[in-house]
């Protein structure tokens, strides 16, 4: 029921984080040589790691406007639900 | 470096950490809880990075250089889906009061005490590594630390500085030290603040040592990364610097999986994310918080393992412990002991989180479901157990501690931290497909999660755990070798004949297998309970029924406040639930007493506060011995929960509501039709009116202007001007008089004189003022009264009013060469029925209706203008309504018009006086 752009984003991320972080394109990215003095791969896995993290707190973000009563149930309920139990 | 100091620093430490659990506990009981912020959360989901990561991670990057990651990212990678999976998991947690994985799956699953056993025992038994690692972890750093300096560096004895093995000692000491921490309160799905605190405080320290020692390797001994990298590369080490993906990233896969299994079902972390969450909101920020600890905390894994590997070359070395000897070999006693420190503190969260975890579902899954069965408790029926809930869980406790010393002592040699580590995350994966597929599919069996989870666990056995304890020796090594009694295809490493494996991509696989597999079948032969159902459906839909109470209460039997109340309170404290009944009370604004009987909701909030203390599948059995009654059947619980009669009970209410609409729509267009014809009535009647009121007014003026202008006018034509000008304005009185008549009649405001009154003598009256008129339009009138007529009850004069009325239309429209009117008065049971009928053309069928309405004319296109002036009808119909009788006309067939009226006998004692 919990429904929304917030939900697709999250999904869209993982899936995009999974194919950066398997094998086909993980061979591109897992090579032992240096740019900038810093290997490939290291470099590599800490920048699409911290893109993640960037982009799930920008899809995580509260939207203001949002209102502070919950919404009835069933419906999208994605942002003022989750402050009230 | 002396036994002594490193011993009292580690105790300071644990002191400082129990000072800080006790300040927040006292804090949080005057109502401040410092804990309650998304920050402290995160912290304490970073329970998740153990000594394990603090020490296990460089040693693993020693040799299979970015391996390690696949650790972090893939729990990264579940709470990138924290709005699928993680607040799901919360809300559920939150609404049904669950304790544990162990719970949430029982619960899931029909509250069956059985499952919840299974998980229990899968899960001590899986976590046995883990703590052994921990307890590893600990007694290494501490024999590095004090055997040092250099010579005993390079080789770790095992000879201990205590008089027994420092390892039991350390797991002694974290077991009082959890008993302490963990087990204050009784309800198990309370806060506990001190707990969480204290976890986020060890957070921040191993995050902070492991920083340190980072940046004095990257940046003290070596001039920053690239010289690190540069040298690396130099000494040949730069396979290090990318992920070993040799057999085609197997292992990286495998440990990306479990990893993300882990970060879910392990034990500890269920219960810190789920149980101790405080606020559904908070994952809003630690959803990008977490992941961000774990990548601050693993930048400086590769460096550090780099400049052990650089330091030791060549020698024989625990990569494990580079954290401790790197800042030994370089004579930092002192960051030595604060990466002891940083270890320990990684260590013992994790052991504590864990065994609180682990004694709670001992107790609520698998100790209280046995000793309710064995009829114990029943004997004793009114003792107070929370005493007896606090020492199982205190003792559960010490039993994981032990089961922990005792894996260590028999296999943990037989692995590296890694390994061990993930040993217990393939046991925990156990789990995945019976808590996922528990929150996504209604469908899912008890039989279902049972068996999936016991073939599972049985092959996680066979392929992972037995093995290890043949390689220590355990068991004879031919098992893992030729495989037990020879048979090659049962090779715990192959399974049938599957090579080119490591290991635990291979126990993965077929435990998974098995798992799934059985799951998935079994879900779909076998039959749902009634309890499964629910549960089920509140599990997946739990967003749609979180506000609505009445969807989970499945008691149909009755119980009273007194029984639930002594219940409750046998598990959870007297006074507790005292105060709590009366909190539910006074919220639902009833008023409790004793003997009542407790309704549905009652009944679930009993048991909830029940599940908290024992779970849902005790509580379930324990509320099953005080509710007397069935819980509702299967049918029942179609009925409530699901969709399709949902959907059709709303789609009916909405058809009555349209049904509704419709005939409100029809009365409006009617009640507006009504008012148009009203409107044109009116419209028609002002001109009439104005019609009526001008032509004697013109009258008037024409004859007084003629007086006015021509005095000379002889007297004999001035006294007849005088009389038509008197005529005009009398009809123009009568007029005006009839109108106002109407109107008081309409507005009530008539004044009545009801008397007895003789109808012949009145009906005589009547002709006599109409003899007149007669005579003038040449109309003969026939009266036919019978002798003894009875009196009525009456206003004489508007009786009198009525019948002139009546006469004079008939007059107007009677045939005009030949004009008859008769008029018969006729006694009848209650009344007295006056007819007056004449020969004129009569009124059409469709006219009686309306004639009686004022301003209604009976229009004639024959004739130029209607004669009247349209009220004299319904100044009859007021007047005889309000006299309590009622005035009709008919049409004979003979034709012209007949018009009747009654009026109430005055004889009859039952007058209706309908008009007062």
């Amino acid at each position: 029921m919990r429904s929304g752009r917030k939900k697709e984003w999250s999904i869209l991320l993982f899936v995009a984080c999974l194919i950066a972080f398997m094998p086909p394109v993980l061979r591109i990215i897992n090579s032992s040589q240096l740019l900038f003095g810093i290997p490939i791969s290291y470099l590599s896995m800490f920048g699409i790691w911290g893109a993640a993290i960037v982009l799930t707190a920008i899809g995580a973000r509260r939207r203001d406007r949002t209102p502070a009563v919950p919404l009835p149930a069933g419906r999208s309920a994605d942002d003022a639900q989750r402050g009230k139990k | 470096m002396s036994g002594g100091l490193v011993l009292t620093v580690s105790f300071l430490y644990l002191g400082l950490l129990f000072a800080i659990a006790q300040f927040v506990d006292s804090q949080a009981k005057k109502g401040r809880h410092l804990t309650r912020n998304p920050y402290i959360y995160t912290l304490s989901i970073a329970v998740f990075c153990t000594s394990w990561t603090f020490y296990g991670s460089v040693g693993l990057a020693a040799t299979r250089g970015l391996d390690f990651l696949a650790i972090y990212i893939g729990p990264t990678l579940v709470f990138l889906l924290w709005s699928v999976v993680w607040v799901k998991i919360v809300r559920i947690c939150k609404g049904h009061r669950i304790t544990s994985i162990a719970d949430f799956i029982a619960s899931r699953y029909g509250k069956r005490a059985g499952l919840g056993g299974l998980v229990t025992v899968i899960a001590v038994v899986g976590t046995m590594p883990y703590i052994s690692l921990q307890l590893k972890s600990i007694a290494s750093s501490f024999r590095i630390l004090v055997n040092s300096p250099e010579t005993s560096l390079l080789d770790v004895s095992n000879q201990s500085i205590l008089p027994i093995d420092t390892t039991l000692v350390v797991a002694v000491a974290l077991a009082l030290f959890s008993i302490l921490f963990g087990t204050r309160h009784i309800d198990a799905s309370e806060h506990h603040e001190g707990l969480v605190a204290a976890i986020a405080f060890e957070s921040v320290v191993k995050l902070v040592t492991f920083l340190t020692v980072g940046i004095f390797v990257t940046y003290g001994l070596y001039n920053g990364f690239t010289d690190l990298f540069a040298k690396a590369e130099e000494a040949g080490l730069s396979s290090l610097f990318r992920i070993s993906g040799d057999g085609g990233y197997n292992v990286w896969m495998t440990m990306t999986v479990l990893s993300m299994a882990a970060i879910i079902c392990l034990p500890r972390q269920f219960y810190i994310t789920a149980v101790e969450n405080p606020d559904e909101s908070y994952l809003r920020k630690t959803t990008w918080l977490f992941p961000l600890y774990l990548l601050i905390t693993n930048i400086f894994v590769l460096p550090v393992a780099l400049a052990g590997r650089l330091a030791f070359q060549g020698g024989p070395t625990d990569a494990d412990m580079f954290m401790l000897t790197v800042p030994l070999v370089n004579d930092r006693g002192a960051l030595a002991l604060l990466s002891f420190v940083g270890g320990l503190s990684a260590a013992t969260s994790m052991v504590i989180v864990a065994s609180i975890a682990l004694s709670t579902m001992v107790c609520n899954d698998l100790i209280m479901p046995l000793l309710l069965r064995s009829k114990w408790l029943n004997i004793n029926k009114n003792d107070d157990l929370t005493g007896l809930l606090l020492t199982i869980r205190r003792v559960s406790i010490l039993l994981v501690m032990i089961l922990g010393y005792a894996y260590y002592l028999i296999a943990s040699e037989s692995y590296s931290l890694v390994m061990i580590g993930l040993v217990s995350f393939a046991a925990a994966a156990q789990f995945l497909p019976a808590l996922i597929g528990g929150i996504f599919w209604k469908g899912a069996s008890y039989r279902g999660a049972l068996s999936g989870l016991a073939l599972g666990f049985i092959v996680w056995l066979y392929t992972l755990l037995l093995p290890s304890f043949a390689q220590s020796g355990w068991l004879p090594v031919s098992f893992i070798e030729n495989g037990p009694w020879g048979i090659a295809f049962l090779k715990p490493y192959s399974m049938f004949g599957m090579e080119g494996f490591d290991r635990l991509t291979h126990a993965l696989f077929w435990s998974m297998l098995v798992n799934i597999g059985a799951y998935w079948v079994v879900s779909l032969m076998s039959q749902q309970t009634a309890i499964e159902r629910i549960q089920g459906t509140l599990f997946v839909d739990v967003f749609g029924h979180t506000d609505d109470d009445r969807d989970s209460r499945y008691w149909r039997g009755s119980a009273t406040v007194a029984d639930l109340q002594q219940l409750v309170g046998r598990f959870v404290g007297v006074q507790r639930v005292a105060q709590a009944f009366t909190n539910f009370a006074a919220e639902r604004d009833i008023n409790l007493r004793k003997g009542q009987t407790a309704d549905a909701a009652m009944l679930d909030f009993a048991e909830k506060m029940l599940a908290g203390a024992i779970g849902s599948a005790t509580a379930r059995v324990m509320m099953g011995s005080v509710v007397k009654g069935e819980i509702v059947g299967l049918d029942e619980v179609y009925r409530i929960l699901d969709e399709t009669s949902q959907v059709i009970e709303y789609s009916h209410r909405l058809e009555q509501k349209s049904a509704e609409l419709e005939r409100a729509t029809g009365q409006l267009r009617n009640a507006n039709e009504r008012l148009k014809e009203l409107d044109s009535l009116k419209d028609h009647f002002l001109s009439m009116v104005s019609h009526e009121l001008r032509t004697p007014l013109t009258s008037l003026r024409a004859f007084g202007e003629i007086l006015v202008d021509n005095p000379e006018v002889s007297l004999a034509e001035r006294s007849q001007f005088l009389n038509v000008i008197i005529k005009e304005s009398s009809r123009l009185t009568r007029l005006i008089d009839q109108l106002l008549d109407l109107a008081r009649m309409e507005a009530g405001q008539m004044d009545w004189s009801l008397d007895t009154v003789d109808m012949a003598a009145t009906a005589h009256e009547a002709m006599a003022t109409l003899a007149g008129l007669l005579k003038e339009n040449d109309v003969t009138l026939t009266l036919d009264l019978p002798e003894g007529l009875p009196s009525v009850r009456a206003d004489r004069d508007q009786l009198i009013q009525v019948m002139i009325n009546l006469v004079s239309n008939a007059i107007k429209f009677c045939d005009k060469s030949n004009g008859r009117i008769h008029v018969t008065v006729a006694p009848a049971e209650d009344v007295l029925t006056v007819t007056v009928t004449d020969n004129g053309k009569g009124i059409a069928e469709n006219m009686a209706e309306h004639i009686f309405e004022k301003f209604h004319q009976s229009l004639d296109s024959s004739e130029d203008k209607p004669q009247g002036s349209g009220l004299g009808l319904a100044i009859c119909r007021e007047i005889v309504t309000f006299l309590g009788g009622r005035i009709w006309v008919a049409s004979p067939k003979k034709g012209g018009a007949s018009f009747s009226f009654t009026v109430p006998r005055s004889d009859r004692s039952d007058l209706r006086l309908s008009a007062e």
